[in-house]
């Protein structure tokens, strides 16, 4: 497979898993820069502090949740950074849309609400779960992981029959 | 600014770029991985989810046994259960989890900015309210099978035994599945 392949080509299960597997492996080694697993919602932690610190609104979030789950701007940058690459990924390839789905809208403002309610209560997102915590024999990754198995199956179902 | 090196940066901004592009480019998605094989039988994204688990299990307990990087905190608990089944019900009406609202951002899908400003809405409210909450380890003290607020890995469960030893048993699991699950589908 070429260089040309592998930017233009769509990958597969087993050509994505693979590139996936070997990005997630590299990215934990401290020696190459960023040195912690993947997970987005230090990244949208931080954001919310920073939002709220401007408008003097910090006291919100001065819980042992805020002190003990730290929300560098590291992962923010990694986040946009991700979004970046992303973008570049679609447009290099034809796939930037450029839409606004109107239809879709209220699913997206729910959805959004109740995973940043559940990223309070499991500290991460379903990647962090999924991708970080489990493959580290975290505890609370395997209870956390049960749960989210359980609420996909829930709203899709809900979202099965509202459609 | 200061606690991070250019290097940390550097790590951040190349990681990410590479990151995003292979998710575009393989259109990952987690809550696909979950709602596909519920609902319709359609495994693609298990498959792919199911080899990166192989992978990443044995080289990251293999990294905790040697020391080579610190491992990820996530408290244990009956709200990490209920966290998980909100998240999931959000994820599925969201149409795609974190990872897959910012790829479909870089695409230009800009409904799912709806979505991002809806979870920072959701994390302060849920901050706020998950603060009057008892018994949970928004409260000093908090433990979890004696462990302080449930951080507690499976190799301490299993007698201390080093985390490679149990990840090489989790990742054949993941390994099988897949083999498997890519069996049926051929």
């Amino acid at each position: 497979m070429g260089v040309k392949e592998l930017i233009h080509e769509p990958l597969d299960e087993k050509k994505g898993g693979l590139a996936l597997g070997i990005i997630l492996v590299l990215l934990v080694i401290p020696a190459l820069g960023y040195g912690r697993a993947w997970a987005f919602a230090g990244g949208l932690r931080w954001m919310d502090y920073k939002i709220l610190e401007s408008v003097g609104a910090y006291s919100l979030l001065t819980n042992n949740f805020w002190t003990l789950i730290k929300s560098p701007m590291l992962v923010f940058i990694f986040l946009v950074a991700f979004v970046v690459g992303s973008f570049i990924a679609a447009k290099i390839n034809g796939e930037f849309v450029n839409t606004w789905d109107r239809s879709t809208i209220h699913y997206q403002i729910i959805g959004g609400f109740l995973m940043g309610v559940g990223i309070v209560l499991i500290t991460t997102c379903n990647i962090g779960i999924f991708l970080n915590s489990m493959p580290q024999l975290s505890i609370g990754g395997y209870i956390a992981a049960i749960g989210l198995v359980i609420g996909t199956y829930i709203g899709a179902k809900i979202y099965e029959r509202t459609m | 600014m200061s606690d991070y090196t250019l290097a940390n940066y550097a790590g951040a901004i190349i990681f990410g770029l590479l990151l995003g592009f292979v998710v575009q480019r393989s259109r990952y998605c987690m809550t696909g991985a979950i709602r596909d094989y519920f609902l319709f039988g359609i495994t693609r994204n298990l498959q792919m989810t199911l080899i990166v688990l192989a992978i990443i299990t044995f080289f990251y307990t293999l990294f905790l046994t040697y020391g080579i990087f610190n491992p990820t905190l996530v408290p244990a608990g009956w709200f990490t259960f209920v966290g998980g089944i909100i998240f999931g019900i959000g994820m599925a009406l969201g149409g795609g989890c974190v990872t897959s609202t910012f790829y479909r951002i870089g695409e230009g899908q800009w409904n799912y900015v709806a979505s991002v400003i809806f979870m920072l809405v959701g994390i302060i409210a849920g901050s706020w309210l998950f603060n009057i909450a008892p018994y949970s380890f928004f409260y000093p003290g908090y433990t979890f099978l004696g462990y302080d607020y449930g951080l507690v890995w499976l190799n301490d469960l299993l007698g201390g035994v080093p985390p490679i030893a149990v990840g090489i048993v989790q990742a054949a699991i993941f390994a099988i599945a897949y083999y498997k699950l890519s069996k049926s589908e051929a």
